[in-house]
């Protein structure tokens, strides 16, 4: 069958493949001559897969045959890209639902082992616009989180999945991922998002920010270093602090017990110049520059320039 | 003064050239095929940075980045891939580093960048469609490079980069999404190029970027996750362009970034102990030369490339 690669050892499947493609099997060798005159490193399968591949690709051949090889292509390197788009060009033709149910069980399949990889979250999004199944979605990312509970595809891709079917209750979601690790940003982000931007028709009422006001300082009270939480109160706030007036005793009352802590001075810097009291708040200032936050001296410098009496 | 040693430039840019001309027989190469032209800008332009450029087999290079073209003008990431945005970007950059842009079917190019818009202003990265503020950015500096922001919408490129904005100050890939330094960078970079860094509250994104700062020195991606290199350029270059560059403790970063140098192999890697790899040692010697290190040339913030490239106009 290979006469000019008689001597190599190819599996089995592979071996199916090129029988299904004698009628180009001398395109094959043509495009792998460079290749023969060297000893080669890596697994022969994968030359001759990537190459069968490459031909029908340049064939524009959108069939059944191509569908199996580009399949065995994208097992051995899943980021190659021009497989995916390769596929897109098949389905699409096809239009075949079973078709797409596969393809879904392959991204699942690839997805669990390639968590962070681009093409597989973006072709999984190509599907669900024919298949229309957020359930499925839901799942799979929930899967996926809660083997990396930060995977930045995944929370980004639930976020679509919400959006574009515009879901209730998942601030459930948020909550459990938020008891796992209190300080998961991603999670925090999530429940913002689903809480406050998700829905189209949403009315953000003072009982609401306030409800996740207090949310985030129950949380808080677990540990006052947690950044997120910090961030998700500063922002349901949004600088309108006397309109939670027992959060903002709440951090005053903090200041003796945490007097170390960089965080509960910001909030309360904050809410110096919230008030305006500025005098006071220059001096929380001249703590973060000199002590709590040298990091950021540079930063504290400005904002005791722009209190100071023109 | 800051102090930048030990920076052995020899041995990275022995590094740099043995990654260069890659084993074309090792699984490596095959498996990095796909993304060859992005892989040729990381290596080319740190070995700019370290000035070794003239070293490179220029016409070789040069002529391989050409036969990447399709016909659509897009750049694909090797000679049989399909063009996308970041590809194309990456070819135009190696391009502008050899001073040779004028090899390039221009028109093409814009008109392949251009069709790639939506009506939101989003870029997608190909015809299939994904949107992610990378593209944005990919696609406008693409066009600065070539003078051509007019053949686009950029007051809606704009209008979609400030969509992205978050609570915190941070950006995410679309709308809503988590605040990343990678696609902060992108966006600020955006808005830096198509003059808009007034649209945005820049203290606040500032004050997100400079508590990436971590008590080790380096920066992370997002809160409460570990430093890494590659956040050297994106947080730091951010920084620059919102002029706030003091904002975080220079010197502790300089020490992070010089302790994640392979000091042996040559190169650096994502953090302190582990493999070095060209994507690491390019953003380790891009924030390098953004803090003044004096054996590099000095990078320019938006465009990724040595900053006499672009002032040559």
């Amino acid at each position: 069958m290979l006469p000019l690669f008689q001597d190599v050892e190819l599996k089995t499947d592979t071996k199916a493949l090129l029988e299904l493609c004698q009628d180009i099997i001398q395109d094959i060798e043509e495009y792998l001559k460079p290749e023969r005159s060297a000893p080669i490193d890596y697994e022969t399968d994968f030359l001759w897969i990537s190459a069968l591949f490459r031909i029908l690709l340049k064939r524009k051949e959108y069939s059944e045959r191509a569908l199996k090889v580009s399949l065995a292509a994208i097992q051995n390197n899943p980021a190659d890209y021009s497989c995916w788009d390769f596929r897109r060009q098949i389905l699409r033709r096809s239009q075949q639902m079973s078709l797409l149910q596969q393809e879904l069980e392959i991204c699942n399949e690839l997805g669990l082992q390639n968590p962070k990889n681009y093409q597989i979250w973006f072709h999984r999004r190509f599907l669900c616009t024919f298949l229309e199944n957020p359930q499925e979605e839901l799942e799979f990312t929930e899967t996926i989180l809660l083997e990396d509970a930060k995977n930045y595809h995944a929370w980004s891709h639930r976020q679509w999945v919400v959006y574009r079917f515009q879901l209730l209750g998942e601030e459930a979601f948020s909550k459990k991922f938020l008891e796992m690790d209190f300080r998961n940003n991603s999670a925090w982000n999530y429940r913002y998002f689903v809480i406050f931007l998700s829905m189209k028709t949403a009315v953000i009422s003072l009982e609401l920010r306030q409800s996740e006001a207090y949310y985030a300082w129950e949380i808080l009270q677990r540990s006052f270093m947690n950044e997120s939480a910090w961030y998700y109160l500063w922002q349901v706030v949004d600088n309108e602090w006397h309109l939670f007036p027992s959060i903002t005793q709440a951090v005053q009352n903090l200041l003796e017990e945490q007097k170390h802590n960089r965080l509960v001075r910001i909030t309360w810097f904050n809410i110096l110049m919230n008030k305006g009291e500025l005098s006071e708040a220059q001096a929380i200032c001249n703590q973060l520059k000199t002590e709590l936050d040298t990091f950021h001296q540079s930063f504290w410098n400005e904002q005791l320039m722009i209190q100071s009496p023109k | 003064m800051d102090s930048f040693s030990p920076f052995p430039v020899d041995l990275h840019q022995q590094y740099l050239f043995k990654a260069q001309n890659l084993d074309t027989k090792s699984w490596e190469y095959f498996l990095t095929a796909h993304k060859r032209i992005s892989g040729a800008y990381w290596t080319l332009t740190s070995i700019d940075l370290l000035h070794g450029l003239e070293k490179t087999d220029e016409n070789a290079i040069v002529s391989w980045i050409l036969s990447c073209q399709h016909e659509s003008g897009g750049f694909g990431g090797n000679v049989d891939q399909d063009p996308n945005l970041l590809s194309t970007l990456s070819a135009v950059q190696c391009l502008a580093l050899y001073r040779r842009l004028h090899e390039l079917n221009q028109e093409k190019i814009v008109s392949y960048v251009a069709s790639l818009q939506l009506s939101d202003g989003s870029f997608m990265g190909d015809i299939w469609g994904e949107v992610d503020s990378r593209f944005t950015y990919a696609a406008i500096l693409c066009l600065s490079i070539l003078q051509r922001l007019d053949a686009v919408r950029v007051d809606k490129a704009v209008e979609f980069i400030l969509s992205c904005l978050n609570f915190d100050g941070g950006f995410g890939c679309i709308p809503g999404a988590e605040s990343h330094s990678g696609q902060v960078f992108c966006c600020i970079g955006t808005l830096y190029l198509t003059d808009s860094l007034h649209r945005i509250d820049q203290e606040l994104t500032g004050w997100w970027l400079a508590e990436r700062q971590l008590k080790n020195g380096g920066l992370n991606g997002r809160p409460d996750k570990k430093a890494d290199v590659c956040y050297s350029w994106w947080v730091l270059s951010s920084l620059v362009m919102l002029n706030k560059l003091d904002w975080i403790d220079s010197s502790k970063l300089i020490e992070f970034i010089l302790r994640s140098q392979d000091l042996e192999n040559g190169g650096i890697a994502d953090y302190p102990g582990d493999r070095s790899d060209v994507f690491h040692t390019f953003f380790g010697l891009a924030g390098l030369s953004l803090l003044g290190c004096p054996q590099l040339k000095k990078i320019h913030p938006a465009y990724a490339l040595p900053v006499e490239i672009i002032s040559r106009e």
